[in-house]
């Protein structure tokens, strides 16, 4: 097997991931120092986001039998290893105040984020297995290192144990697959389905149900969605950066690229299965949001219905080329405001020691305290409810513009209902922000010393970004309507 | 450039008025106000302007003034502003009850009060922006995004109940009101979704425009959904009966100037967009449906007015009643007659011009005597001078009496319904008395009748002079329509003769 120079080059984000990686244990084993390690970690982050410029070059590629790197997956890739960057400035001062064992976050961190970029350009079914094991155990990590407090544990145990089971039963799906093509390569996958058009394998389809399936645990859509409000509401809000963004996005990534292929191969069941689950998402996602009083376990709920929402881009007839915009688009404002909104929180709770500020009742009259926190969280929770001049109504309008170009009736009926239950859901917290403040909420206390002002200044940018783009979204529309993916 | 200055001008003056509010409180009230002024004097200038030349055209583009720059390629949406008369009688009116918003909030915002302009300049710029936008998706920006602006007054300048639950707070009638906004917003979007797409299967242009969709022809069913959808996302915002729970709450709750704002403008670009999108782009179901909708509109007249009866707040009485007018501007636009039309614009202002009077100088009862229960009132006339004779006059040209603007407006609409539904207009002419009779009423129980005990009899005198400017401009101004309507009629005259053409043709195609 020889692997050539630009091979290599097309590599290097994972390479350079892998090599800090390294040099962080190293570290760790001569002498910890939560600075160097943090140091470290940005350092190789940033690096390897700037190496997708030069990967750019290479694309399309293919990096022995097991990686297939295209635009794409740089899009992907890019957006992971920016919502790791903003996890990691964000953790470092939580870390430094509270832990002891402070350099383990960023490693489980960066493997995390290995995980996610193996599996955005996974070619092959090994890979894609490796590839969600090496996000799940990390992330696993990264729930439980608050272990103290009181419902991580409670958290980690659940988010292991169905994540294990599921990971099983995908197993157990690649197995099936491979007993049928004899072979764990995508393309024979694809192969396969092409040459069974008219009466496709059951088995076939057995095991690419059962991995659609553990996609659709990791995305918490309907039925599989138990564990979401639980693990939200025990993680910590720096992990939920991280976890309700980058894993959801890598698992997204793959699980379009796979779908959209048994959609236009016109499985029909997984068409109709596909509608039931997104009309559920839709719906119970924004029912049970209403009723929260934690706000990151409404964030949970909420993050449901956005997936339900997001889905409807897999039920395309032709021209995949729009769904393709959709999802970038609609991850790119769910990755903005879910990291506006848990770096905010975070913010928040390391501002007071003694709130956590994870019931909503907490921000009551932040306003009048804190006019710039509150406006940004007002910023962040129009876009995730899709009002007008936020990214988030741009992805939202795409979603309906797509309902419409394929003439999904009940589909649109279920949009339209869920988003005012959202909208309703989202303005409760709005207005709690604007009410008078009780005397004994702890907000008076807020100093801002100069990391916090950083901190502020990094959740500004974002807030302005999703405003900008929201106004002139052909900046983003360009990018993600040229990153489409070549297919195996 | 000329039209995106309109926008543009409350638009940065809003924000400056934030930026200086923290060297000099009085800065931000004189920005505010000179940029409304600009912007009155530029819009009659284009009144002008637009009166010195008249020449018909029926099928090119027809406006007056344009503007177009492309804005999401992607989807083909421009930034496609445009106006005719019937924009620029919109603007005027606009900018004019700007002026007066401003005026009337002199001395009564305490706190923020460069924000509190901020928002008032934004809620007048974004309603330029729906009166001046002709690209659908650049409408519903404005439509949707006008919302906050509003939705912050309310919250942070709202009337306030105290030691009150939840549910009877501002910040309940806040939500309220933008869940009613957001619910005829997204119905809004996927109607003009649905009419791009079937635009764009039929002809494989891809936009927004309203000049390229203009030419549509659909199939029935499809036209009926669509048109529909506009005007059921248009009637939450009129409002007319079933969806009008919004409106009597957000006035009562709202400040004085923000009530002021939403009586004259906000209620107009729904009546406008009904005009300017509905009719035109569906002639063919518009018509078929038009009885119906008339019957929704009388419906709307005797409901509202019925109830604004049995109201003990004079808020909500006047909020009542203004929704009760609207069922007239309903029946007048589905009766398809130009004279209805031009009632429809000088209804409209006069109006909105009595109504926003009618708030203020309840904001100053408000002010002196601390409450706005009629119950607790009563026997004020001799108490305070101004503002019972000032009451009188626009309650009075509220019920339409001969000599004011209202009497011209709904005198057109009625005659022009006539002479198609004649039976309709028999009935709804019943309505002048109940209204009349609720004006009367509103009086005698304010100003006339027993003094109730719980009120401090000191007669007040100290009325500042704004207090007597504000009223009497808008007094001069309605009895000006009221005795010389026509200046009002030549603006857009042109523009309603085009709108008329359109679904006149499209009746005489549907008839053979």
């Amino acid at each position: 097997m020889i692997v050539t120079a630009q091979q290599l080059i097309a590599c290097s984000p994972l390479l350079i991931l892998l090599l800090t990686v390294i040099i962080i244990m190293l570290f760790i084993a001569y002498s910890r120092n939560h600075f160097v390690t943090f140091l470290c970690s940005m350092i190789g982050l940033t690096l390897s986001l700037m190496s997708l410029y030069m990967v750019k070059r290479t694309v399309p590629i293919n990096i022995t039998m097991l990686f297939h790197i295209d635009e794409y997956s740089l899009l992907y890739t890019s957006m992971i290893v920016l919502s790791s960057i903003i996890t990691c400035v964000f953790s470092y001062l939580w870390i430094k105040d509270s832990f002891y064992n402070s350099d383990e976050f960023y490693l489980l961190l960066l493997l995390s984020t290995i995980g996610c970029i193996s599996l955005i350009i996974a070619n092959h079914m090994s890979v894609l297995f490796i590839g969600m094991e090496l996000i799940s155990l990390p992330v696993l990590g990264l729930i439980s290192y608050t272990y103290c407090t009181k419902n991580s544990l409670e958290a980690a145990i659940k988010y292991m144990i169905l994540s294990c089971s599921v990971s099983v039963l995908s197993l157990f799906g690649i197995a099936l697959i491979y007993s049928i093509t004899g072979s764990l390569m995508f393309s024979s996958l694809i192969y396969e389905l092409v040459i069974s058009l008219a009466h496709p394998n059951i088995i076939l389809l057995c095991g690419l149900g059962l991995i659609v399936l553990s996609f659709s645990f990791k995305l918490s859509i309907f039925p599989f969605h138990i564990w979401t409000p639980d693990v939200y509401k025990g993680t910590s809000s720096t992990v939920l950066t991280y976890l309700s963004t980058a894993t959801k996005i890598a698992v997204f990534s793959v699980f379009f690229k796979i779908f959209i292929f048994l959609i236009s191969f016109h499985v029909e069941f997984f068409r109709i299965v596909l509608e039931i689950m997104i009309c559920l998402s839709i719906i119970f996602g924004n029912f049970m949001a209403l009723f929260q009083t934690n706000i990151k376990r409404f964030l949970g709920y909420s993050s449901i219905s956005q997936f339900g929402y997001l889905l409807t881009s897999l039920l395309i007839s032709d021209d995949f080329n729009f769904s393709l915009e959709v999802v970038g688009i609609y991850l790119v404002s769910y990755l903005l405001s879910n990291i506006g909104m848990f770096g905010l929180i975070g913010l928040m709770s390391s501002l007071n020691k003694n709130m956590t500020f994870e019931t909503i009742t907490s921000y009551r009259g932040l306003f009048w305290n804190c006019p710039i926190l509150s406006s940004i969280i007002t910023i962040i929770l129009f876009s995730l409810s899709g009002i007008p001049s936020t990214i988030g109504f741009i992805g939202k309008f795409y979603i309906l513009s797509l309902i419409v170009k394929e003439n999904f009736w009940i589909l649109g009926i279920i949009f339209v209902i869920g988003s005012i239950i959202g909208i309703y859901s989202y303005l409760k917290i709005v207005t709690y922000l604007y009410l008078e403040p009780l005397v004994d909420n702890g907000q008076e206390k807020f100093v801002f010393n100069y990391t916090k002002k950083v901190y502020v200044l990094v959740l500004l940018i974002i807030s302005v970004l999703i405003l900008l783009l929201g106004i002139y979204p052909n900046i983003v529309i360009d990018i993600v309507s040229n990153s489409e993916p070549i297919f195996f | 450039m000329l039209l995106p200055i309109f926008i543009m001008i409350p638009f940065f003056g809003g924000i400056l008025c934030w930026m200086f509010e923290k060297y000099n409180i009085k800065i931000s009230h004189y920005i505010a106000l000179m940029i409304m002024s600009i912007m009155l004097i530029l819009s009659v200038a284009l009144s002008l302007y637009n009166s010195q030349i008249v020449f018909p055209r029926m099928y090119d583009p027809y406006w007056d003034f344009e503007y177009n720059s492309p804005w999401i390629s992607r989807f083909g949406i421009t930034f496609h502003l445009a106006a005719d008369g019937l924009s620029v009688i919109m603007l005027i009116l606009t900018s004019f009850l700007g002026i007066i918003s401003i005026l009337s909030s002199w001395n009564n915002i305490e706190k923020n009060i460069g924000f509190f302009y901020l928002n008032l300049l934004w809620i007048l710029s974004f309603s330029i922006g729906i009166f001046l936008s002709i690209d659908l998706f650049l409408f519903f920006f404005f439509w949707e995004i006008i919302i906050f602006p509003i939705y912050f007054m309310m919250v942070l300048w709202g009337y306030k109940v105290k030691n009150k639950p939840m549910c009877v707070n501002r910040n309940f009638f806040a939500n309220k009101f933008f869940m009613y906004s957001q619910c005829s917003g997204l119905i809004l979007l996927c109607s003009i979704l649905f009419l791009v797409h079937s635009n764009y299967v039929s002809t494989h242009i891809l936009s927004f425009d309203y000049d390229v969709l203009r030419n549509i022809s659909l199939n029935p069913f499809l036209e009926t959904c669509i048109m529909l959808g506009f005007f059921l996302a248009f009637c939450i915002k009129i409002p007319i009966v079933p969806f009008h729970s919004w409106l009597p709450d957000f006035h009562t709750y709202s400040p004085i100037t923000g009530s002021l704002d939403i009586s004259g403008i906000l209620l107009k670009p729904a009546v406008y967009a009904l005009l300017r999108f509905n009719i035109v782009l569906f002639p063919h179901s518009s018509y078929i449906y038009s009885n119906i909708f008339m019957w929704c509109g009388v419906i709307t007249i005797f409901y509202s007015a019925c109830v604004s009866f049995s109201q003990t707040d004079i808020k909500r009485l006047i909020a009542y009643m203004s929704i009760s007018h609207m069922g007239f501007v309903l029946i007048a636009i589905y009766s398809f007659n130009k004279i209805a039309y031009q009632g429809i614009i000088v209804h409209t202002i006069s109006y909105a011009l009595s109504t926003s009077a009618l708030y203020y100088l309840i904001g100053r009862l408000f002010k002196y005597t601390r409450t706005r229960d009629m119950r607790s009132m009563g026997g004020l006339w001799s108490d305070i001078i101004w503002i019972p004779g000032f009451s009188l006059c626009f309650a009075v040209a509220n019920l339409g009496i001969p000599g004011t603007g209202n009497f011209v407006g709904e005198f057109m609409i009625l005659l022009g319904t006539f002479f198609n539904h004649s039976v309709l207009v028999c009935i709804v002419a019943f309505s002048l008395i109940i209204s009349a009779l609720c004006s009367l009423v509103m009086i005698q129980k304010t100003y006339f009748g027993l003094c109730s005990q719980n009120r401090n009899s000191i007669l007040i005198q100290d009325i500042s002079i704004i207090e007597i400017i504000i009223p009497t401009i808008l007094l001069v101004v309605l009895i000006f329509i009221g005795l010389y309507p026509n200046i009002i009629l030549n603006i857009f005259e042109f523009s309603l003769n085009n709108i008329q053409t359109i679904f006149l043709n499209s009746i005489l195609t549907t008839r053979l």
